[in-house]
C-alpha cells in the first residue's frame, strides 16, 4: 500500500499532506500530554517491533505468502493517538531510509496507513477493553480486518483521484485485502489471546476517549466515497470544479468556481501549469494549519 | 547482524558529510519538489525528445555530480535506488491503459500514448526521489538528521519515537530473522509455516519488546534521562553551508522551472 513518488498528482498529495500534518500534530500533542515518560522507549520500540513483525510471513493456501501489517495491533495496545504517531514514524523511516513509499506521497501514506487505521480500530479497542475471551478474539479480528480493508480502499481511491487508473482499482484492492485482512485479524486475535492472560496490564483501558476524531474520519470517508463516484465519472473532477467551465455532478450542472483558468487559456504563465496552482493553494492551507498547530502548543506551555 | 546498514557510509567523511544537516534536509525537500513538479505530458512527442525528458536528465546529472563529489560509492546509490522500481511499476502500470487522453491500438491492446508518458515519468521520478533520500542517508548520520529536524520544529515526541525506532530496528529485525530461521528449520517447508505459528512468533516478539523497553527505560533513568535526548555534536551554519545550499537551490529550481522550448532566438 506504499504509494511511490510520481503517482499522485499535486491536487491529491498536497491537500492530503496538509490533512495528515494537521492530524499528526493533533495526535502528537494529545499523545505527548497523556504519555507517561516511562513509555517513551516503549513507543519507539513498538515502531521497531512493527518492522520486525512485518518480516514474519506466513503461507496463504494457493502458494503465495502474506505478511503482517501491525497498525491495528498498535492501535489496540497504545491507543489511537500514540499509535498514529508511531506508525507515522515507521512510514517516515521506510520512506526516507529504505525508499519504500514516496516522499511526496508520505502524507497520503501516513493518512492511509497510520491515522485511518489507528482511529478506525478505536471502537474495537473499546470493545476489547471490557470483553471476555471470545469478545477479545472477535474485537481484535474485526479491528485487523476492517482497518486493512479500509486502508486498501483509501489507497485505491487516492490512485483513482490522481487519474492513474480506473475506479475498478478500488474494488480490486478491496477484494485482495479482504483476504489479507483475514490473516491480519487472526494474528491480532492470536497475539492478544496469547498475551492478555500473561500480562493483564496490556489490556487497553476504557479511559481514553476518541469518538470525535472517529466521527470526523467516518464523515470524511463518506465524503470521499461520494467524491470517488464523481471522480470515476470525470477523472479530473476537482480541477473542473475549480475552473470556470461547466461541471455536472450527480445530474446537476453548474458553473465552476472560476479559481483556475480553463484548460488551454493563456492567462497563466507557462511555468505554472494549472495543477501547480492548486498545489500553491494547498501549500497555503498547510501553512495555516501548521501555524494553528504551533499556537496550540504555545497555549499549553503558557 | 545480517541486515546491512543502509546508512553505512554516513560515518565516513567527505565534503557532503561536513555540511550542516539542516542545509541537507532543506535541499532534499527542494529536490523532491523539483523532481515531482516536472510535467509528464512533455516527456516526448512525435517531434522528438521533450523538455521534461531534458529536465529529468539534467537532474540526473546534478545527482551524479553530487554523488561524484560525496565520496559515497556511485554504483551503491544507483543500485540501491532500483529497489523502488518494482513498487512504482506495479502502481504505474495501470496508467498505460487508463486515464485521460486518446487511445491507440497496438496489436489487439488499446493503450494511451499519454499514459505511456505518465508511466515512464512515474518510474523516473520515483527513482530520482529515492536516490536523493539515499544520498542524504549516506552522507548524514541519523542522529544528525534528527537534530536538524528538532531545530526545524518537528515535535520532540516524534523525534524520540524515531530515535528509538531506528536504534532498535536492526536488533529486532535480527531477532525476527533468528526466529524465522528456527521456524523454517523445524517445519521442513511443510507444516508450521501457517498462520498459527505466525501469530505465536509475533506474540513472542511483542512480549520481548515490552520487556526490553522496560529494561531500557530503567537503564536510561540510571544514566540521568530527563525526558529529552541530548547530542554531543552541535552544528553551526557556516558560509560554506549557505553557499552550497543556495547554489543547489538555484540550479535545481532553474532546471525545474525554466522551459527552453519557449526561449525565442533574437
Amino acid at each position: 500500500m506504499h504509494i511511490p513518488d510520481g503517482v499522485l498528482t499535486p491536487t491529491v498529495w498536497i491537500p492530503m499532506t496538509a490533512v495528515s500534518a494537521a492530524g499528526l500534530i493533533v495526535c502528537v500533542r494529545i499523545a505527548e500530554r497523556d504519555l507517561d515518560e516511562a513509555r517513551i522507549p516503549l513507543a519507539g520500540m513498538m515502531g521497531a517491533f512493527v518492522f520486525a513483525a512485518q518480516m514474519v510471513n506466513f503461507a496463504i493456501p494457493g502458494g503465495t505468502s502474506g505478511h503482517f501489517l501491525g497498525a491495528s495491533l498498535l492501535a489496540i495496545l497504545l491507543g489511537p493517538y500514540l499509535a498514529a504517531s508511531v506508525m507515522a514514524c515507521v512510514l517516515a523511516v521506510q520512506c526516507l531510509v529504505f525508499g519504500d513509499g514516496g516522499v511526496t506521497a508520505l502524507g497520503t501514506n501516513a493518512f492511509t496507513m497510520a491515522i485511518l487505521p489507528a482511529f478506525l480500530a478505536f471502537p474495537f479497542t473499546r470493545w476489547i477493553a471490557g470483553a471476555g475471551r471470545a469478545g477479545v478474539n472477535t474485537g481484535a479480528f474485526l479491528a485487523g480486518w476492517v482497518t486493512t480493508v479500509a486502508s486498501a480502499a483509501f489507497c485505491g481511491l487516492m490512485i483513482v483521484l490522481s487519474g492513474q487508473g480506473p475506479a475498478g482499482i478500488i474494488g480490486a484492492m478491496v477484494v485482495v485485502h479482504a483476504v489479507i485482512g483475514v490473516a491480519e485479524g487472526i494474528i491480532n486475535a492470536g497475539v492478544l489471546s496469547l498475551l492478555l492472560p500473561m500480562d493483564p496490564s496490556l489490556r487497553p483501558s476504557r479511559s481514553r476517549r476518541a469518538w470525535a476524531p472517529v466521527a470526523v474520519l467516518a464523515a470524511a470517508l463518506a465524503l470521499a466515497g461520494a467524491v470517488s463516484r464523481f471522480a470515476s465519472e470525470n477523472p479530473d473532477g476537482l480541477e473542473r470544479l475549480l475552473s470556470s467551465g461547466e461541471v455536472s455532478f450527480l445530474g446537476l450542472s453548474f458553473r465552476g468556481l472560476g479559481i483556475l483558468p480553463e484548460e488551454g487559456s493563456a492567462v497563466w504563465p507557462a511555468l505554472l501549469d494549472y495543477s501547480s496552482v492548486t498545489g500553491v493553494l494547498g501549500v497555503l492551507g498547510l501553512l495555516v494549519l501548521l501555524v494553528l498547530g504551533l499556537r496550540v502548543r504555545g497555549r499549553r506551555r503558557a | 547482524m545480517h541486515h546491512d546498514f543502509i546508512d553505512k557510509y554516513s560515518f565516513s567523511d567527505g565534503p557532503l558529510h561536513r555540511l550542516d544537516p539542516r542545509a541537507k534536509v532543506a535541499a532534499l525537500v527542494l529536490w523532491i519538489g523539483a523532481v515531482n513538479v516536472i510535467p509528464a505530458g512533455k516527456l516526448y512527442s512525435t517531434a522528438g525528445v521533450g523538455p521534461s525528458a531534458m529536465k529529468l536528465l539534467a537532474l540526473l546529472l546534478v545527482l551524479l555530480c553530487l554523488l561524484g563529489g560525496s565520496r559515497v560509492p556511485v554504483p551503491y546509490i544507483l543500485k540501491r535506488s532500483l529497489i523502488v522500481l518494482p513498487f512504482a511499476f506495479f502502481i504505474a502500470f495501470f496508467a498505460i491503459f487508463f486515464g485521460a487522453g486518446p487511445t491507440e491500438l497496438i496489436g489487439p491492446i488499446p493503450i494511451r500514448p499519454d499514459g505511456v508518458r505518465r508511466f515512464l515519468a512515474i518510474l523516473a521520478k520515483s527513482y530520482l526521489s529515492v536516490a536523493g533520500c539515499l544520498l542524504l542517508a549516506s552522507t548524514t548520520r541519523f542522529a544528525d538528521i534528527l537534530w536538524a529536524l528538532d531545530r526545524m520544529g518537528v515535535p520532540r515526541l516524534l523525534l524520540m519515537i524515531l530515535s528509538f525506532l531506528y536504534r532498535y530496528l536492526f536488533l529486532f529485525a535480527d531477532e525476527a530473522m533468528r526466529m524465522l530461521r528456527g521456524r523454517n528449520a523445524r517445519s521442513f517447508g511443510r507444516r508450521g509455516l501457517g498462520i498459527t505459528t505466525a501469530f505465536r512468533l509475533v506474540g513472542v516478539l511483542l512480549a520481548r519488546t515490552y520487556a526490553r523497553a522496560e529494561r531500557v527505560y530503567k537503564a536510561m533513568c540510571a544514566r540521568g534521562f530527563a525526558g529529552r535526548i541530548r547530542t554531543l555534536r552541535a552544528w553551526h551554519l557556516h558560509g560554506t553551508d549557505w553557499i552550497a545550499a543556495i547554489a543547489f537551490s538555484l540550479v535545481v529550481t532553474a532546471i525545474a522551472i525554466l522551459d527552453p522550448s519557449r526561449w525565442r532566438p533574437w
